[in-house]
């Protein structure tokens, strides 16, 4: 039989193990790993697009992109579109475009930052290609998301739709200011006619439902 | 039940921890489990170990936070060991004035679609914790006449909080973390405080000195739905919107403390201590930050290197106690804690070398929290009785003031004006153990906190999409929060239990 001051002791133990037990900890992890586990079915990710073919679709464009973190506020750019179809490449020519609400005294439309470039071999059959843009800033000025500058890296994929319409999907990252990741983002291209404000055109920046 | 990932339990029983059992198990709470209490004086200050006893002119080991100068009426070698056990009630009911934008057509637009959208952004949230908070303190005069000196283990600044789960909705995946969510779901914010004190009576004087030295440990572990803009919107376009952002972050730093006791004529004592904020200012806590935001696949990935940066306050105690011992005695005592330094919680990426909270686009933002609290104080009244030489009851009550303006009161962190009623006992054993035993409610008056209205996104476009409005009251785009509008109700009850025993 145990000593009876022995058995004191269990139980005053026993006691504050027990009032321990009562006091629930907050599990933040869990509560955020639940939720990325309940939401799985309502992320939806963009259509690619139907592919036809090598087309020449050559020339300016609007490039309307539609970011999955926020796809009411689409990013602005102007492209410039070279295809060479007898070495079947794509070069891409890309500058973002200031935009309400950061853009401040700049007027919108107005080219702002850096001028990227990428080339792509295109698949003959279906017209698909894969740009890679490893680091691009977007500037405040052009940014419609948040009022500082973005550095992401960015893999555009897509297809020669006609010789006037492109668009596909988005891979890739946010990495300043903040990771976030942009799977799940689209783009699309509008024809740009030299002297047209780009801001009076209907942006469009994901390929037909 | 196994026990959450992040829930630190004592460990089991050894040899040596059979025969030391209690002992070992609340220094082990003390050390391994602490919790926090939810807001009983001002804003996060929760320091009330030692109930009635806990006031800045003791004479006992309480006086380790209180006023480091009662350590120099020790008189002997002590241990206290006290838990305060706490229940806590509140409940928030959020209206649709609050939420940013209401959408007539779901697939248009971001925002909360009319019906059920609503239904999951509104309504009561509820919440119904049982917390326990530790202290712990030795002490010894070591043979020196007037000087004391101790070490001490405790919580006096944070809080904790599960919300209650809602219904789940077949629409909108966010909804049963309740309509709280976009503050907290879960969460802790505390202070531990280890600290190595000492006082020293100069007799002539009939006054005490009495410095200490705190090493805090912060820790800010939380998580809330979060959207990149800032706003409540459960959709954009059709799909999903609502995210959520998992702050988890700690820190060490040094605080100090001062305190004076004059004993002017026998038996009246008049307190002064000050309290140092953590970190002598801006805390930076370092971790992580958890994003999934927006409709798109989660990534392998979701965590980024965090930097949080806060101030807590410092705090000012004074009082009064006069008495005869055994017999009867009455206090009246106070604080005030500079809660105004606490104007955000500004979560930055810790990757970006040129990281700052200032400005509109402040480079590596992550998330800014306004705060914008204010100074605040509260006052304390008491005495006791001694029934017998052996049995002291006691008797107190007083009010505490709100550090939370109304724009800015939120449920993670909730404050109010507060009236608390204590009643209590202390039972002397022998020459060397003192039990106590004490029940304090604390009664909120209820708030109701307008909406701050809508105000169009783009000012061109008056029709257009809204958001809430924050430039009337003071905030700029950068730290927009959503409104936190509606109707809070808050209640809590703590039963105080501890010894002290002298060698």
């Amino acid at each position: 039989m145990r000593p009876s001051s022995q058995t004191s002791r269990r139980a005053a133990s026993t006691l504050a193990f027990a009032a321990l037990s009562l006091a629930a900890c907050p599990d933040t992890s869990g509560v955020f790993d639940d939720f990325v586990e309940r939401s799985e079915p309502f992320r939806k990710g963009p259509s690619a697009g139907e592919c036809g073919g090598a087309v020449d679709l050559s020339g300016t464009y609007l490039q309307g992109v539609e970011v999955a973190i926020d796809r009411t506020k689409p990013l602005r750019f102007r492209v410039d579109v070279d295809i060479d179809l007898t070495t079947n490449t794509i070069d891409f020519a890309m500058q973002a475009l200031a935009a309400p609400p950061n853009n401040g005294d700049i007027p919108a439309g107005t080219p702002v930052g850096e001028i990227y470039t990428a080339t792509s071999p295109i698949t003959p059959a279906d017209g698909k290609f894969v740009l890679a843009f490893p680091s691009i800033v977007v500037p405040t000025a052009a940014n419609p998301i948040l009022p500082a500058p973005v550095t992401a890296t960015l893999t555009f994929s897509g297809c020669t739709s006609t010789a006037t319409f492109s668009c596909g999907t988005i891979a890739g990252s946010i990495t300043d200011p903040v990771t976030l990741a942009l799977d799940g983002s689209s783009w699309a291209l509008t024809p740009l006619a030299d002297g047209v404000d780009p801001m009076s055109i209907t942006l469009v920046a994901s390929c037909p439902e | 039940m196994p026990a959450p990932a992040n829930c630190r339990r004592p460990p089991g029983p050894s040899p040596l921890g059979t025969r030391l059992a209690p002992a070992i198990a609340l220094v082990a709470m003390v050390l391994t489990t602490a919790t926090s209490l939810p807001a009983r004086a001002t804003g996060l200050l929760v320091a009330r170990f030692g109930g009635e006893w806990g006031h800045p002119m003791s004479d006992d080991l309480w006086s380790i936070y209180y006023n480091p100068a009662g350590l120099s009426l020790l008189d002997a070698t002590k241990l206290a060991l006290s838990g305060s056990f706490a229940w806590r009630a509140m409940s928030y009911t959020r209206g649709e004035a609050a939420l940013d934008d209401v959408l007539e057509d779901p697939d248009v637009g971001a925002g909360t679609p009319q019906g059920a959208g609503i239904s999951a952004n509104t309504g009561e949230a509820t919440l119904s914790n049982f917390l326990v908070t530790p202290f712990f303190a030795v002490g010894s005069d070591f043979g020196i006449d007037g000087f004391g000196a101790a070490l001490g283990f405790y919580v006096p600044i944070g809080g904790q909080s599960i919300w209650d789960r809602k219904a789940s909705s077949p629409e909108f995946p966010g909804a049963e973390d309740g309509a709280q969510r976009w503050w907290t779901i879960e969460g802790t914010i505390r202070s531990m405080y280890a600290t190595a004190a000492a006082g020293y009576r100069i007799a002539p004087l009939r006054l005490s000195v009495g410095a200490g030295l705190n090493v805090v440990i912060s820790e800010i572990d939380n998580i809330q739905a979060r959207n990149v803009d800032g706003t409540d919107n459960l959709v954009a376009n059709g799909r999903l919107q609502e995210g959520r952002a998992r702050i988890d972050v700690s820190s060490v730093d040094l605080a100090v403390s001062l305190g004076l006791l004059w004993e002017p004529i026998d038996h009246l004592f008049i307190g002064l201590s000050y309290q140092s904020q953590p970190g002598f200012g801006e805390q930076r806590l370092t971790g992580d930050v958890d994003l999934v935001l927006g409709s798109g696949p989660v990534p392998e990935s979701t965590r980024t290197a965090a930097e949080v940066r806060q101030s807590m306050p410092d705090v000012l105690r004074f009082g009064v106690r006069y008495g005869a011992p055994k017999s009867w005695e009455v206090r009246l005592f106070g604080d005030w804690a500079r809660w105004s330094v606490l104007t955000e919680q500004c979560i930055l990426n810790a990757t970006v070398a040129d990281r700052s909270c200032v400005g509109d686009a402040p480079p590596g933002k992550i998330i800014i929290i306004p705060r914008h609290w204010k100074d605040a104080w509260g006052v304390r009244g008491g005495g006791s009785w001694w029934a017998t030489p052996d049995l002291e009851l006691v008797l107190g009550g007083g009010w505490d003031g709100n550090a939370v303006p109304d724009a800015m009161v939120e449920p993670a962190l909730y404050d109010g004006d507060k009236f608390h009623l204590t009643l209590g006992a202390k039972l002397t054993v022998g020459d060397a153990l003192e039990v106590m035993l004490s029940y304090s409610q604390i009664i909120y008056p209820d708030r109701d906190i307008a909406a701050r209205g809508r105000v169009p996104k783009d000012p061109n476009d008056p029709t257009g999409a809204t958001w809430t409005d924050i430039a009337t009251i003071g905030l700029r785009d950068a730290v927009r929060v959503p409104d936190a509008a509606g109707q809070y109700t808050h209640a809590v009850g703590v039963v105080e239990l501890g010894m002290s025993y002298r060698f």
